[in-house]
């Protein structure tokens, strides 16, 4: 994945690249099972993306987006939330489908709520296209009870 | 053509040298780095580098 051009492109524009040893006193702290794991983490050490495995470089580009959206979302300053729908809605841009598109969709839904000083309506409408595109996903099965009618436990 | 592997199998590509990211090895410069120029970090955890 990280020979490809648009990766490299995309790690050049937000992050620092670190490589660690398995070994690396570091590594203990950071609670890995698995290698490779990537992780996207802000200068404090807070974790914002966790990825096990190497991936395809347009799968790897959603992983990255996803993890710097959350970063932003985190930050919680209004251009923060703008940064953040957009990268989402970029990440979707990308493709017409992918493995991360429904998780992409679920956070671009949030990102937008915060964007739009809490836009119901656009995170409402992008939860429905989430609804409708990928029912049986995960992602889909957190959308609240009264977008997806039916039974619903929690929140 | 730069050599190099992506799951043990020798490959190559075609895009020249300075077009590759580089890696910091050391966290603490990794981390400085991050916080000074207001950058995430992405940490790539593998075997024997």
């Amino acid at each position: 994945m990280y020979p490809d051009p648009a990766v490299i492109a995309a790690v050049a524009a937000a992050f620092i690249p670190v490589r660690l040893d398995h070994r690396d006193p570091k590594v203990r702290e950071l609670n890995i099972v698995w290698l490779p794991t990537v992780l996207v983490l802000d200068h404090r050490g807070n974790e914002h993306a966790r990825h096990v495995n190497a991936s395809p470089p347009e799968d790897f580009l959603d992983v990255l987006s996803l993890g710097e959206a959350h970063a932003r979302l985190k930050e919680g300053r209004s251009a923060s939330h703008a940064r953040a729908e957009a990268l989402l809605a970029e990440a979707l841009a990308r493709r017409d489908d992918g493995p991360f598109h429904p998780e992409l969709l679920y956070w671009h839904a949030i990102a937008g709520y915060f964007r739009g000083k809490e836009d119901g309506d656009f995170r409402d409408r992008v939860w429905s296209d989430l609804l409708h595109r990928y029912p049986d996903s995960p992602w889909a099965h957190r959308v609240p009870q009264h977008l997806r009618g039916g039974r619903w436990i929690g929140g | 053509m730069v050599p190099f592997t992506l799951g043990g199998a020798a490959m190559t590509n075609d895009w020249p040298v300075d077009q590759a990211i580089t890696w910091e090895h050391d966290w603490e410069v990794a981390q400085r780095r991050a916080r000074d120029e207001r950058r995430l970090l992405l940490v790539d955890v593998e075997k024997d580098h």
